[in-house]
């Protein structure tokens, strides 16, 4: 019996295998001590992580208000989904997530791209690219919204020198999602490049020359040789900025002083300031969970076909 | 502790931490562990080191009998109020003395949370305070705090340049402050004839319930708390006024960002005419710390100080009413010493040595008749007739969900996202729909 | 079909010697040329010069009369096997091999056609939609053959294609990529630090030492007439044995000193080699093949006098169809800079060891004799020297001694 054909990613996905094999797994003596050996780990990670998220999901049919709780079935889910402020918050954290994460990506390759080409100072350059990312999301927010300040505010003079804008940034929630959006790309795309960065060093360059050899110019290389050997570290770095973005919530919450509304600050009302709509922002933060792990199973499915065509 | 209070605890948690993975969280503060005689007085941070002085003042007279000690809590006012709820609904008793701000003792006397102090603070001794402090402590018919020291909204003015251009005296009501404003500022070469505070958060809640008033509306039935009538013809009147501080002109639309800082700071710039804001900025105008650029010899000739206009001239203005103030936590283990603590921070000494080192204005009107007094803290004639005019924020056990939605509602007025009609039509709702909500019973 | 010309290349990286220094050599349309020699001595940079992989820092390079120096790798029309073969690894190896077809826009039908010819040719049939990964070693080097052959190029280069296998997989390998290109008469450049290799494949072999090229010539020619102490040591396996010894006339023949032992050399050597006059009554350095000994004993009456010496057997090994004995004389190795070197290249013996004999005056030699010689190790035995194979050397700038017709015959291969 084979333990790498069993972690066929093909055969994954079927259930009657899975039990099939643990019946078999605990026929075997061995494996029994094994599992016997791993099940108190398992236990401690089933308390510490499952039980919250089960508790919180429990939580999103109740009703509670100060000190009572009722049963409530789907009726926070109605409320959240009829709220308009809920609606303001998906939009706000769907336009911010796909556009961070596309500019990041795009602007990410490039940089990977050029570090990779190797030059002098190559090891500074990287590090000195990392401080942004260094810094806590909350500082660089508030940093970002004293240049985003009508008076005196850098941004706001330069936005409104090449006309970007008319008015205030910050009093436009438009605009300041926009500039949500670039904190957001100026913080996270070094992080990015590294991550792509990583992928691309480790492929080796005589494909490169072979690909030169065989005919292909610069862009074809790219399309044909960079991006497939790319492809897992792609996945990576766009379902980490993904699952990021999708739970923004200090960039919203100190540089838009909470005027433009994302998931997270829309949990954070409900549960840490509202009294009377606990329910309604445990709701949400179920929300926002049950679509991140459709966001991870989408990338992950992904790298997963990867995995599986070359195997 | 009902194990439903520790499920909604453990709950809020769970929400908060572990699936949004962001939200900025306070880690667990184990019990202060007190001894016999020992006090624990949560207040947020005190940069002056009055309290501090104080309480010393306090150990020392009481010689060891008892002892308080100061738990310093977030400078963050909302970051505070979620701590201190937090800390309650874990049942843990934490301290004894709350410092509490005004739009706080409703929500927690509703939980059950704060000692009713009627007994021990009397009818006789509330009799020299002004009302608006004191019915921020009222909850049910119980009153649950004892006013500590009281914010008022204030319109500072430039009255040099008001002389300048031959305005005799400050305006009374808004459409002048405007005319004005923006005549003084056009003719001055300032970027704003007003500056307040119009960002979504409490002190936008404030200016916008000051428009409200005004406007000779009101937002909460004064005689049925569980009544929200915000939707009249005046309160309207009162936040068309607010959407025109920036449909004017008088202000550009930065105003819907300001915060207090903000507005000062333009103020200290000396680029603008008129600003709405609290107490504490009069000692700012001369301080260089600010960075003002008045002359702090001349400043208070330049700017003074006066009640914040109205729609219409005779009306009864308003200020919305800030400050803090003290309960006791119900589950203390030491009432006693926690009144004699609270008995002693509202002595005439100690109230004159908060109003003359921290600029904190005293809840009692003969401080403001106290010509003694007034010499050494000229702020308490300044301040008088604003401190006298306030009213507070709707009384509530769920003010916190309506402080969101005015937030919200009043921010979007500004920046006239929305009409002043539909601003109040959906506050009306809104807020009666919160109003109407359930309200704990701490009996259960 | 193109023939390679370089004409005076040169290829620096800058600091340090140059990597590739005035190379001259002219690849005839449709010949294998072999480019071996020592590691770091310049052949990949040669070849990768041509591909278009590295630039060109001096001098020419012409394929099919045009000069390429400027034009990119793509637009050469040449196809490379790399010593890691540089298989796409995402890609089936059917994709591997269509993929410059693809890019060339090549006919599908034709496409598919080549690809699945040279995938039979080479026994891929059944691995084309395989990923390179799930390849034995042996199959992705025929991979890497099949992308080139389908290309159809005008040459192919290839950088020790064959390193990688193992000893039979290699021999193998050599013999088929040998009839691949017999079959497709294609211009090839092959590179490799084996000179069994080059000796084997080759049409021609070019031997290069620290970016200069040595010698060019047929694998006879480089056996028999190395035009320097570097091409004699480097080619030919086990590697040439030397001696210095002073080169003497006695009864009209030169004699030369091994350990002690008069051995008289063969007449015809100094009619082939005039030049020899010159160096009367001095120090040479004398070349012995291994082969050009043989165990007196099992060779009847008819050697001739004088040419054979005795040694102690140190060491038999018997490989069946030869035994290579070794043995120590006291015969001294002048230690030139070129001869260290050569030992450290050739990865003969240890040089140090070398060294430390030539100091004690002796040196180790390889004899490599017929299966029927029964000598044991540790025995006195009596060697035949066939003296008309010797090799000359001059002690000071190594170059070989001929001044005959030998020495035009070496002197051609450069073209
Ligand atoms: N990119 C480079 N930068 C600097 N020096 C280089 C570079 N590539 C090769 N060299 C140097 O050029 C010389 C020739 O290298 P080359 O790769 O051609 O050797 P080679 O004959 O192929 O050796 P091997 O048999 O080990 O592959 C070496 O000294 C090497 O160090
Ligand atoms: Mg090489």
């Amino acid at each position: 019996m084979s333990v790498a054909s069993d972690a066929r990613p093909g055969e994954r996905g079927s259930g009657d295998g899975f039990f099939a094999r643990l019946r078999g797994d605990f026929a075997n003596s061995e494996r029994r001590t094994g599992y016997t050996m791993v099940s108190p780990s398992l236990l401690l990670i089933l308390v510490i992580g499952a039980w919250p998220v089960i508790y919180a999901i429990w939580l999103s049919f109740q009703r509670v208000i100060a000190q009572e709780t009722s049963f409530a079935g789907l009726d926070n889910y109605a409320t959240m989904f009829s709220d308009p402020r809920f609606h303001s918050a998906v939009i706000n954290t769907s336009i911010f997530t796909v556009l961070s994460v596309a500019l990041e990506f795009v602007l990410g390759v490039g940089i990977a791209l050029a570090i990779n080409r190797g030059f002098r100072g190559q090891g500074a350059t990287r590090a000195i690219a990392l401080i942004p990312w260094a810094f806590p999301t909350v500082v660089s927010a508030i940093m970002w919204r004293l240049m985003y300040q009508q008076t005196g505010g850098i941004m706001q003079y330069i936005a409104e020198k090449i006309q970007l804008v008319s008015g205030p940034i910050l009093a436009s929630e438009q605009a300041t999602l926009f500039a949500a959006v670039f904190v957001d790309v100026w913080k996270t795309t070094p992080f990015v490049a590294l991550l792509l960065l990583a992928g691309l060093q480790v492929i080796p360059g005589d494909v490169y020359e072979a690909a030169r050899v065989d005919g292909a110019n610069a862009l074809q290389q790219f399309k044909s040789v960079t991006l497939p050997l790319l492809k897992p570290a792609i996945v990576v770095a766009l379902l980490f900025r993904t699952l990021d973005a999708w739970r923004v919530f200090d960039l919203f919450w100190a540089m838009s002083d909470r005027t433009v509304e994302s998931l997270s600050t829309y949990v954070f009302k409900g549960v840490r300031i509202s009294q009377t709509e606990f329910s309604l922002g445990d709701a949400a933060a179920v929300f926002i969970f049950v679509t991140s792990l459709v966001i991870a199973a989408f990338f992950i499915r992904g790298l997963g076909s990867q995995s599986a065509g070359e195997g | 502790m009902p194990r439903r209070d520790f499920l909604k605890a453990a709950g809020a948690g769970v929400a908060g931490t572990a699936l949004l993975g962001s939200t900025a969280c306070d880690g667990f503060t184990p019990a202060v562990e007190g001894t016999s005689n020992s006090l624990v007085f949560s207040f947020g941070p005190d940069d002056s080191g009055v309290v501090q002085a104080v309480i010393d003042m306090f150990n020392k007279k009481m010689g060891g009998k008892i002892t308080v000690e100061y738990r310093e809590m977030p400078a963050d006012t909302g970051q505070y109020f979620d701590k201190l709820r937090t800390e309650f609904q874990s049942g843990v008793v934490v301290n004894d003395v709350i410092g509490a701000d005004v739009i706080w003792p409703a929500q927690l006397a509703a939980n059950g949370w704060l000692e009713p102090l009627d007994e021990l603070f009397t009818e006789e001794m509330q009799s020299d305070y002004i009302s608006a402090p004191l019915d921020t402590g009222r909850y049910n018919d119980k009153i649950y705090s004892v006013p500590w020291y009281a914010d008022a909204g204030m319109l500072y003015y430039r009255k040099d340049l008001l002389d300048k251009n031959g305005i005799k005296s400050p305006p009374k009501t808004w459409e002048e402050l405007y005319d004005i404003g923006a005549k003084v500022a056009g003719a001055e070469g300032l970027g704003y004839g007003y500056v307040g505070q119009g960002a979504e958060y409490e002190g936008g809640v404030c200016n916008g319930c000051e428009f409200v008033w005004n406007g000779g509306g009101e937002i909460q039935d004064p005689k049925d708390l569980a009544k929200i009538v915000i939707d009249s013809p005046e309160a309207m009147a009162g936040l068309e006024a607010g959407q025109k501080v920036v449909s004017s002109g008088v202000a550009p639309v930065a105003f819907a960002t300001f915060k207090e800082l903000e507005s000062l700071t333009v103020f200290l710039n000396q680029d603008a005419v008129f600003m709405r804001n609290w107490p504490f900025a009069y000692g700012g105008l001369a301080d260089p710390a600010l960075g003002t650029t008045f002359d702090p010899k001349k400043v208070y000739e330049q700017v003074l100080v006066t009640t914040l206009p109205v729609t219409e001239a005779g009306q009864e203005n308003f200020a919305c009413l800030g400050g803090w103030t003290f309960a006791i936590n119900a589950l203390s283990s030491k009432k006693e010493q926690a009144w004699e603590f609270i008995k002693f921070m509202i002595t005439p000494e100690i109230r004159e040595t908060f109003t003359i080192d921290r600029a904190a204005m005293p809840p009692e009107r003969s401080f403001y008749e106290d010509k003694k007094l007034i010499k050494e803290q000229p702020l308490l004639e300044v301040a008088k007739d604003a401190i006298a005019s306030t009213k507070p924020r709707p009384i509530h056990p769920y003010y916190s969900d309506m402080s969101l939605r005015m937030a919200e509602s009043f921010n979007e007025n500004i920046k006239s996202e929305i009409s002043p009609q539909q601003a109040i039509s959906t506050l009306q709702t809104q807020m009666q729909r919160i109003a109407d909500t359930n309200v704990p019973n701490p009996n259960i | 079909m193109a023939e390679i010309e370089f004409e005076k290349v040169t290829k620096s990286f800058g600091e340090g010697a140059l990597a590739v220094d005035q190379l001259d050599l002219g690849i005839k349309d449709g010949e294998f040329m072999v480019l071996v020699g020592p590691s770091g001595c310049g052949k990949s940079t040669a070849l990768r010069m041509v591909a278009g992989l590295e630039a060109i820092s001096d001098g020419e390079i012409k394929i099919g009369g045009r000069v390429v120096n400027e034009v990119p790798p793509k637009d050469r029309d040449i196809a490379m096997v790399f010593q890691n073969y540089a298989l796409y690894p995402h890609m089936t190896v059917y994709d591997n091999m269509a993929f410059a077809l693809k890019l060339a826009k090549v006919d599908k039908g034709e496409m598919d056609k080549r690809v699945k010819e040279a995938a039979h040719v080479l026994g891929l049939d059944e691995f084309l939609g395989r990923k390179p990964r799930a390849l034995s070693g042996g199959q992705r080097q025929r991979v890497a053959m099949g992308r080139a052959i389908v290309r159809e190029p005008q040459a192919f280069l290839m950088d020790e294609p064959l390193s990688n296998l193992d000893a039979k997989l290699r021999v193998q390998m050599r013999s088929e990529i040998g009839r691949i290109q017999d079959d497709l008469e294609v211009t090839t450049i092959y590179v490799t630090h084996d000179q069994v290799e080059a000796m084997t494949m080759g049409d021609r072999v070019a031997v290069m030492r620290k970016g200069e090229l040595q010698q060019v010539g047929t694998p006879t020619e480089l056996f028999l007439t190395p035009v320097n102490l570097f091409t004699a040591g480097f080619i030919g396996s086990p590697s040439m044995n030397f001696l210095s010894s002073k080169l003497e006339r006695s009864n009209g023949n030169y004699q030369i000193d091994v350990g002690g032992q008069k051995v008289t050399i063969h007449e015809k050597v100094t009619k082939d080699r005039p030049e020899l006059e010159k160096y009367d009554g001095k120090e040479i350095i004398i070349g012995v093949r291994p082969q050009d000994f043989e165990d007196k004993s099992i060779m009847g009456d008819d050697a001739p006098e004088g040419s054979s010496v005795k040694a102690k057997v140190d060491l038999v090994e018997v490989l069946g169809t030869e035994t290579l004995v070794h043995f120590e004389l006291n015969a001294p190795m002048v230690m030139t800079e070129d001869m260290k070197e050569l030992q450290a290249d050739a990865g003969g013996q240890d040089p140090a060891t070398v060294e430390s004999r030539a100091e004690e005056g002796t040196n180790e030699f390889v004899a490599q004799l017929d299966p029927k010689s029964r000598i044991k190790r540790g025995e006195e035995v009596e060697l035949f020297i066939d003296t008309r194979q010797l090799h000359f050397f001059d002690i000071d700038n190594s170059q070989g001694i001929y001044g005959g017709d030998g020495d035009r015959a070496a002197g051609n291969g450069n073209r």
